[in-house]
């Protein structure tokens, strides 16, 4: 009865009423919106920033974040590897190593990062080998001894060297026991990332050659985790950490490796959450005004109901309810226009064109897909539904403060 | 006409005062939106200038003289072997207040286990004062002292990835013109904190020392300079443009297109948060305005009979709406410039602000130009809101109304 009561209420005011729901519509709409934008691009930059070279989470000594020096490697032994795949069943481990070398064309000399990588392996973590724009990517078989070994420079770095492919290169550096290390490689590929920094300074050569070249005897500085999931949140068991700590070794996932691109994340949803704080409060307020206004101009018609006997605490249920058919039509609403707004950019994306400077530094492309999930969808409407609820109290303690007598001489 | 409107000004305003607690309430959600546009916009300029400070201070300057070819291929072939006089009485006056020249190339840094590529920079150390960050970054030993200083000043962080500490020394390699690769000792006489790529990623040396390591004479890379103000910049350049020959004349917007880019996607930020807010709050004013409208129709109706144009009660209704946003607006603007006020000594971001190419601490400022745009608009917004209430109201038929009982 109290539903069917506030129902035909609500439609006595119909303009007043559709244009509350209307509010609360567009807020929620918006409150959706805008997060599932938010949290596509996130991914979307995560993505981009791991996906190009460190993967989604490494295993390293635990020093190597602060001291990422030659020295701080570690031997992948076996009872070690054997341990870790009954942990990852579905997982696979990619062995990478790092130091800084010299290179000299027979022009030009510059600092440059020489990784070594597991040439079969790399495709399913880094963009690299889908992104080669000369030439090949490393062969993964070592060829035999008397070959020249194969390297491979980013884009920017092969042209201030002054090379093409099939050009030779010598590296000069130092090896892991202190030893200078020299080598002299053949440049296979060029490649082009989209990050200005890493187009520069990077180099790719294979495990096995930077291996002897830099007197690394087995050792190396990281082993990338390769989810085939690819899920950046994943959480990792409790005996992985026992596993690795007799060894000195930790798993970082991006989130430590990136420390600056998850604070980034942060600031952004921080500052977000403060508009959409502003945003609720406002429609509150305007809320509130329609909701008190509506219990207002009815004072006489309560005032008779209680005369014939109705109790103060029912008229408050109705007119709650009254506010909650509201809220509930607006949101309903808004979820729907709002889903199907974001489930059509979802496949076309959303182009921020003029931003593509914007963009190209976190190596993204200027065309956002908005992420729309159970949390983007629902969290905002949520939020906005307990705040309308919660304000839709007020009016009813007006009601429940009212006297018959005074209340029926009301205007 | 003045007439009138003197009889309707003072009931359009006690009209507001009929129902307090709707006026009120409406004012409040007005309130919250303006005060959050005024602090929201004051935020994002906070930013913007912190991001552009940051970038000018960064070595960029306000801007930059290279060879033409140096910005595509940083190298020591591409240098300035003799800036053209007119270029150097350019720089020597007003606007300019600092320029420099710079060394600059890359290099490979090399300790006893570690080694590092990084950018070499030599300065010129008293010039560098005022014009970049490096002349008070120094945090552990000394800035580089004169001119022929031998030192070398490192970042933090390559000082921990190279094993090594302040008073040991380092070997620099780095091609020299003659395309041998150059090789000399450098006591590392100052270690300096500065954003986490910079510190990473250069190293400072005296520009003496680097002419003769690099066996370049008088050539150098690039001239920064900074001049007394923004404005000044743009008439400044074509000035310098028309005069530099071959050489090339950049402003820091060419450089650093990024900061550029952040800072115009802020402006444009605000505006969509104006409008945002606004909307929602236009609800909540149309609707109480409206009922204010319904209530009194009886009256409207009365008023008319008696002789009132429709027009005059266009005019009333519109006039309390003007009462309303007006008095809300105002309240808005001051709570959002308290706001702002309060936030006076700035507010640390973290290092994800880094990431954006931005400062860590910022300094909310209002700038008076957007909080009378913000001001005007909302006014403007509302009033054009309040016309369709309004309208309702005088297109009442009196007999229509004083026939129908009140409900």
């Amino acid at each position: 009865m109290i539903f069917e009561m506030a129902w035909r209420n609500v439609w006595r005011q119909p303009r007043r009423s559709i244009l509350s729901a209307i509010a609360i519509m567009l807020t929620s709409g918006l409150l959706i919106f805008l997060p599932a934008l938010q949290w596509g691009s996130y991914q979307a930059m995560i993505y981009a920033s791991i996906g190009i070279l460190d993967g989604g989470a490494q295993i390293q000594r635990s020093e190597y974040l602060d001291t990422p020096t030659m020295r701080t490697s570690f031997k992948p032994n076996s009872e070690l590897i054997q341990n870790l795949k009954s942990i990852f069943p579905e997982y696979s481990l990619a062995k990478r190593a790092n130091t800084f070398a010299l290179i000299s064309s027979d022009e030009r000399s510059f600092g440059v990062q020489i990784v070594g990588v597991e040439v079969d392996k790399e495709d399913q973590i880094s963009s690299i080998p889908r992104n080669i724009k000369q030439g090949r990517y490393l062969n993964s078989t070592t060829a035999d001894t008397g070959a020249p070994g194969e390297i491979i420079l980013g884009e920017t770095l092969a042209k201030n060297l002054r090379i093409k492919t099939g050009d030779r290169v010598t590296l000069l550096g130092s090896g892991r026991d202190g030893s200078l290390a020299a080598d002299s490689l053949q440049l296979v590929g060029i490649f082009a990332t989209g990050l200005k920094a890493l187009d520069r300074q990077l180099a790719q050569i294979q495990l096995s050659r930077f291996d002897s070249t830099f007197s690394m005897a087995g050792q190396i500085h990281g082993w990338v985790l390769i989810d085939p999931q690819h899920d950046l949140f994943a959480r990792y068991p409790k005996s992985l950490h026992k596993a690795l700590l007799p060894h000195d070794l930790t798993l970082r996932s991006w989130r430590e490796m990136q420390p600056a691109l998850l604070n980034a994340i942060l600031l952004d949803i921080s500052s977000a959450i403060t508009m959409y704080v502003v945003l609720i409060l406002v429609i509150v307020f305007s809320l509130l005004n329609s909701a008190l206004m509506s219990v207002l101009e009815r004072t006489r018609e309560f005032g008779m109901m209680m005369a014939l006997g109705v109790k103060s605490g029912l008229l408050a249920k109705i007119v709650w309810v009254e506010s909650l058919i509201i809220m509930a039509m607006g949101i309903i609403a808004g979820i729907v226009v709002a889903a199907l707004v974001t489930i059509y950019y979802e496949i076309v994306g959303i182009t921020f064109s003029g931003a593509e400077v914007v963009f190209e530094e976190f190596g993204l492309d200027s065309t956002i897909y908005p992420d729309l999930n159970l949390f983007t969808l629902l969290s905002g409407p949520i939020v906005i539904a307990l705040c309308l609820a919660f304000a839709g109290l007020y009016p009813t303690i007006r009601i429940q403060q009212l006297h018959i007598v005074t209340a029926m001489r009301a205007v | 006409m003045m007439h009138s409107l003197k009889l309707i000004l003072p009931l359009a305003w006690r009209n507001l005062w009929r129902n307090k607690r709707r006026t009120l309430l409406t004012m409040v959600a007005i309130v919250i939106a303006v005060m959050s546009m005024v602090a929201f916009g004051a935020f994002m300029r906070a930013w913007s200038n912190a991001s552009l400070l940051e970038t000018i201070n960064n070595l960029t300057g306000h801007g930059q003289i290279h060879q033409a070819e140096y910005l595509d291929d940083p190298n020591v072939d591409h240098r300035i072997q003799n800036l053209p006089i007119v270029l150097t009485e350019l720089l020597e006056q007003a606007p300019v207040t600092h320029y420099a020249k710079r060394v600059r190339v890359p290099a490979m840094l090399i300790t006893e286990r570690e080694s590092a590529p990084i950018e070499l920079i030599g300065i010129q150390p008293r010039s560098e004062v005022g014009l970049s960050f490096i002349s008070d970054a120094v945090t552990q030993g000394r800035y580089l002292d004169t001119e022929t200083d031998r030192g070398i000043l490192l970042g933090e962080k390559i000082v921990n990835r190279l094993q090594t500490r302040l008073g040991r020394r380092l070997v620099v390699m780095s091609q020299g013109a003659d395309g041998v690769i150059a090789e000399q000792g450098f006591p590392i006489v100052g270690i300096f904190k500065a954003q986490p790529q910079l510190e990473k990623s250069i190293a400072f040396i005296t520009f003496n020392t680097a002419q003769s390591m690099l066996k370049i004479g008088q050539g150098f890379s690039e001239v920064a300079f900074r001049v007394e103000d923004k404005s000044a910049l743009d008439p400044f350049l074509v000035r310098m443009k028309d005069q530099s020959g071959e050489l090339d004349v950049q402003a820091w917007d060419e450089i650093e297109p990024f900061t550029k880019a952040m800072v115009e996607m802020n402006e444009g930020s605000i505006l969509i948060w104006i409008l945002v807010s606004f909307t929602v709050v236009s609800f909540g004013l149309v609707n109480s305005l409206l009922m204010a409208v319904y209530e009194r129709l009886r009256e409207f109706g009365l008023l008319q009979a008696l002789g009132m144009k429709p027009r005059w009660l266009l005019i009333q209704v519109l006039l309390e709406s003007v009462f309303i946003v007006g008095l809300a607006t105002i309240t808005g603007l001051i709570t959002g410039i308290l706001i702002v006020q309060a936030f006076h000594d700035g507010i640390n971001l973290g290092i994800g602000a880094n990431y954006f190419g931005g400062a860590q601490i910022v300094y909310p400022e209002l700038d008076w130009q957007e909080v009378s745009f913000i001001g005007l608009v909302v006014l403007f917004l509302g009033v054009l809101a309040s016309l369709y209430p309004a309208i309702r109201a005088s297109r009442q038929v009196p007999v229509d109304i004083l026939s129908r009982a009140t409900t």
